[in-house]
């Protein structure tokens, strides 16, 4: 069971090097272990589910109902059967809570022009004093969105989630190899794209036939 | 050691390495974008689904838990003072019958014999006493026919001598 939760408005600086007695202290319903768990991967998940929906809160209820799993299978009966691949495990569950309502959404929703969500957060991004800099990563998320499935989870797994290569060859059952090479290809079509757009728009951003 | 090792030196020297680069700034981005209260509201939700009975967080205002309590004690006295009056409602209405409200009955019920015994026995030296007159009342009668038969016949014995 887990105790009642006290919220602490100090977080851990780093990151344990071994997160097995972490682990075990919230399976067992230790308070500040839960709260050092979700200080440590909470923004993770919530950046990796928010940049596949483009939504706020809804990244924010995925990264609620995917640590309500985890707090339930840790308490549970059956226990924890991932020892030594926590953070796998944390983001195989993130992976498919974000895959399974964006299947739903495919359904049931109007489609959503990515270009046109792009342009929404440079919008409200413009406020930012690092104008530029916002553009640039407009830019970028409009290229992610064009990327195939398979490559987007590597980018997202290790640049939103933060994993280690080996980590995302444990989840997704890959050879590291395989990994570094598709990540280097994705890269590559990532800049391909980038460069292509630049060189159709001016410097104020507009097609460079208006400009 | 981090769990973010970093394994992009893959990338060194290579025209990818600016775009590994700009994607960790959007990585970071992303993560910024996460609202202030998103660890707390976390907790929340694990609180709330895995323990529901010990709900407790002391970010929870102690109001709901004292206005609870004062409810489970009102809905505790209400259903006392229910049973109570339902329990007066179904018996007849009746005086209370206290210790000294009994024994004193019993000493009634005594005295109302007595008074039945002596009513009785009374009763029965009414009959006498009735039948005694009677006789007398008879013998009155009797005696005064006498009288009276006498007091005739002198009459009559004056009236043929023509002086008493």
């Amino acid at each position: 069971m887990v105790p009642a939760l006290s919220i602490h408005p100090t977080r851990p600086t780093e990151q344990p090097n071994d997160l097995g007695p972490l682990i075990a202290l919230a399976a067992q319903g230790d308070e500040r272990a839960w709260v050092d768990l979700v200080d440590l991967y909470a923004r993770r998940v919530f950046a990796m589910a928010r940049s596949r929906l483009h939504d706020d809160e809804l990244a924010e209820e995925i990264t609620q109902s995917v640590f309500v799993t985890v707090a339930m299978k840790l308490n549970g009966n059956e226990g924890y059967a991932e020892m030594g691949r926590f953070e796998p495990w944390l983001f195989r569950i993130t992976m498919n809570r974000v895959r399974d309502l964006c299947r739903k959404r495919k359904r049931h929703a109007t489609p959503t022009d990515p270009e046109h969500l792009n342009r929404h957060e440079s919008k409200d991004e413009q406020d930012d004093a690092k104008e530029t800099k916002q553009a640039e990563l407009g830019q970028l998320r409009e290229v992610l969105d064009r990327l195939s499935d398979a490559d987007r989870e590597i980018i997202e797994l290790r640049h939103h989630g933060q994993l280690s290569f080996k980590q995302i060859a444990e989840l997704l059952g890959q050879p590291v190899g395989t990994l570094l090479a598709r990540h280097h290809r994705a890269l590559k079509k990532m800049r391909e794209q980038i460069e292509a757009m630049n060189q159709n728009t001016g410097s104020n951003g507009l097609p460079k036939e208006q400009a | 050691m981090s769990t973010y090792e970093n394994n992009e030196n893959y990338l060194a020297g290579s025209p990818q390495a600016e775009m590994n680069d700009l994607l960790n700034d959007l990585g970071h981005a992303e993560r910024s974008r996460a609202p202030a209260g998103l660890e707390s509201g976390v907790l929340d939700a694990i609180a709330k689904q895995v323990a529901p009975a010990s709900l407790s967080i002391e970010q929870t205002p102690r109001i709901s838990v004292w206005f609870s309590k004062t409810l489970k004690y009102s809905a505790a006295a209400a259903l006392v003072l229910g049973v109570g009056v339902a329990t007066m409602m179904t018996r007849p209405w009746q005086a209370p019958i206290t210790t000294t409200d009994t024994s004193m009955i019993s000493v009634m019920f005594q005295e109302d014999i007595e008074s039945f015994l002596a009513l009785d026995e009374l009763d029965s030296e009414i009959d006498e006493s009735v039948a005694e007159l009677s006789i007398w009342a008879h013998a009155l009668d009797s005696e005064f026919n006498d009288s009276w038969m006498a007091l005739d016949l002198m009459e009559s014995s004056l009236d043929t001598n023509g002086a008493l």
